[in-house]
């Protein structure tokens, strides 16, 4: 990496030595190095998140857990800050505020538990989510998951499931959730890869999140925000991972949102 | 109001089994979640039942076919049948035309061995179970141990033994013991099932071989009676069972309505392991911890410090010590007078020479310092540490 580049790199770690790195030109998320049951460690972003659109981008505050990054891009002003702690949460609070009518998509990294180029068919997902759209065309209504291979209130591994007749996306899944519980920040996904005992929860408060696999990653995409002009959204993400051993030994699941 | 009628199904497994237990339990789950309302016929031991099957006046079955007769038996049934079993290396050994949701034993054993490889061993066998028509999962899963062997490289060691029965129970276990001293140690086993785990956990015991740091082993199922019975916790694949439950549900919900699913074959991952102290070989260790132990094991005979482990891992010195003291009870100091300590042990073993040399060559400042870590470690000084062991004239395993 050129020293031009390594200067725009911002590295969080909490005290397990998990390693996560920024961007400071455009506030994506690079690499995540985390440890798996046996203590060794790989990167889980299969690759780095990059934003679309050219913007402008500074750094307010930086230290070894935190980083805020305020961006400035087609009259939208955002807030990122990126906190990560010692349970292995990395919690993106997100602000924005537009000057005129705008949409704004949130960052969605793309992971692989298992840190390399393997396929994602056998991570099992547990999404709590009881509705679903049955394709991306405007205007479906929702349908139950219930008796369908998309109820996956129950982990269920990912292929295994597509593999149900009549699913008819092998490819992987691209669809959008209804999430149960709106409003509250909660626990929506758990993601769990038996080989490492890489375990990956995602917390949110949004109604939705599109879920998007492919034959070695995985995206999770909460809805896009509106913004009326002049009017500020917040919106705040949680990312933990952790061990499925470490879990089971009962650790707190509880997740220390920062007022 | 008239109530529909509720379709008649016969869940033919063996209710005594784990396996079969958790796959009724997924079955149970998805009629929860769906509210499909079916009358469910389940008997304790089902091949009571299997004479008058062709004549049942149901709807639907799903059945364990890893046992022949319920292949046979249910070759010309009438109604919908879904399978559920093992997975086959080979496809003519699926019953022809009749959907099958399969556990993945290539992928059970890929995992016990990537395990096994990730806990640091190099060395592998397989505990199988004697050839028969009802374990015919045990001979896939030795032809998923042989086919990683053969893809690694490395002799594929695999002991089928007796099958259990009380006379011959002596016998049995004498010769796991004769098996489990010709292995090359450390070794990591694979049985093929925590029933077979089990067995030759306690062959181990009997034969004093330290587990896991001479025999790591891991059983599949995360049956929980295997590891209420063992003294040392048993690790194992956990098979995704309930989900196998669950897709033999949906896939006769489907032919209840009409679908027709003859080719349709399913197979379902494990879905985990549990990580217990019979495959700890290298124990789960906190990163930095880790990479001070790996310096320790390099430099400790160099007279290293604290500070410079700390400043190799880079981090400071108490929250090195903190780690240490969380992850092993003990602080980096005694973490290097042990690899000192076990350095002088070797080298007083292998080198009958001058005690004063060996305290050079491990790190100790001045020999009255070793002598006096000797003492309190082991109760002996190194000279009489020494005589010890020559005076052993087969020296045991190392541990």
């Amino acid at each position: 990496m050129m020293q031009a580049e390594v200067d725009l790199v911002h590295t969080l770690r909490n005290g397990r030595g998990m390693r996560v790195t920024i961007s400071a030109r455009d506030a994506s998320l690079l690499s995540w190095w985390a440890p798996d049951r046996y203590g060794r460690m790989a990167d889980v972003l299969a690759v780095p998140m990059r934003a679309s659109l050219p913007m402008d981008c500074l750094c307010d505050v930086v230290s070894d857990t935190s980083l805020l990054l305020r961006l400035q891009r087609d009259g939208v002003a955002e807030r990122l800050r990126y906190r990560l702690d010692d349970e292995g949460c990395l919690h993106i609070d997100y602000e924005a505020t537009a000057l005129n009518r705008a949409r704004i998509t949130l960052p969605v990294p793309a992971f692989n538990l298992r840190g390399h180029e393997t396929s994602v068919g056998d991570h099992i997902l547990s999404l709590a989510a009881d509705r679903y759209f049955p394709c991306k065309a405007a205007g479906t209504m929702p349908l139950d998951v219930a008796g369908t291979a998309f109820d996956f209130r129950q982990p269920a591994p990912i292929a295994a499931r597509l593999a149900w007749p009549g699913t008819s996306c092998a490819a992987g899944l691209d669809h959008v959730f209804c999430l149960a519980r709106i409003g509250e920040l909660r626990e929506v996904v758990k993601i769990v890869e038996p080989a490492s005992g890489r375990v990956l929860r995602f917390f949110s408060c949004g109604r939705q999140l599109h879920v998007q696999t492919d034959a070695s990653r995985f995206f999770l995409a909460p809805a896009a925000l509106d913004l009326l002009p002049g009017h500020t959204v917040r919106q705040t993400l949680v990312y933990r991972l952790g061990v499925a051993d470490i879990d089971a030994l009962g650790i707190s699941e509880k997740i220390n949102q920062e007022t | 109001m008239k109530m529909p009628t509720a379709h008649r199904i016969a869940l033919l497994f063996n209710g005594n089994k784990i396996y079969d237990r958790d796959i009724i339990a997924g079955i149970a789950a998805y009629l929860n979640t769906t509210r499909v309302s079916w009358d469910l016929f389940l008997e304790e031991d089902f091949r009571c039942r299997l004479p008058g099957i062709e004549r049942w006046q149901g709807d639907g079955i799903i059945a364990d076919f890893d046992d022949p007769a319920v292949c046979a038996a249910l070759a010309h049934s009438h109604v919908p049948v879904v399978a559920v079993g093992g997975s086959y290396a080979r496809d003519e050994d699926y019953p022809a035309g009749i959907p099958y949701v399969a556990t993945d034993n290539f992928k059970i054993v890929k995992l016990a061995y990537d395990h096994l490889v990730e806990a640091g061993l190099t060395r592998f066998a397989c505990f199988s179970l004697p050839e028969a028509a009802i374990n015919r999962w045990a001979q896939e899963r030795e032809t998923a141990f042989c086919a990683l062997m053969e893809r690694d490289h490395m002799r594929a060691d695999v002991y089928r033994g007796l099958a259990t029965s009380a006379p011959s129970w002596d016998e049995a276990v004498e010769q796991q013991i004769a098996w489990l001293n010709s292995l090359e140690k450390p070794v990591g086993i694979i049985a093929v099932s925590d029933a077979r785990a089990r067995q030759l956990l306690q062959a181990c015991m009997h034969a004093g071989i330290a587990v896991p740091e001479q025999v790591a082993l891991i059983g599949i199922d995360n049956d929980p009676l295997a590891r209420m019975l063992t003294r040392i916790p048993l690790s194992s694949v956990i098979q995704g069972t309930e989900e196998m439950g669950r897709t033999a549900a949906h896939l006769l919900h489907q032919m209840l309505n009409g679908m027709r699913l003859p080719g349709t074959r399913i197979l379902v991952p494990p879905a985990g392991l549990n990580v217990l102290a019979s495959t700890r070989h290298q124990p789960f260790q906190h990163p930095q911890v880790m990479q001070a132990r790996h310096f320790i094991r390099q430099y400790a005979c160099q007279g290293i410090k604290t500070e410079q482990v700390a400043d190799y891992v880079g981090v400071s010195r108490s929250s090195l010590e903190a780690h240490f003291r969380h992850e092993l009870g003990r602080s980096v100091h005694d973490e290097i007078l042990h690899f000192k300590l076990d350095a002088a042990k070797t080298l007083l073993v292998r080198e009958p020479g001058q005690v004063a040399e060996v305290a050079v060559r491990c790190g100790f400042t001045t020999v009255q310092y070793m002598h006096a870590v000797f003492k309190r470690e082991l109760g002996c000084t190194p000279r009489e540490f020494q005589q010890r062991s020559r005076l052993a004239t087969t020296p045991g395993p190392v541990a």
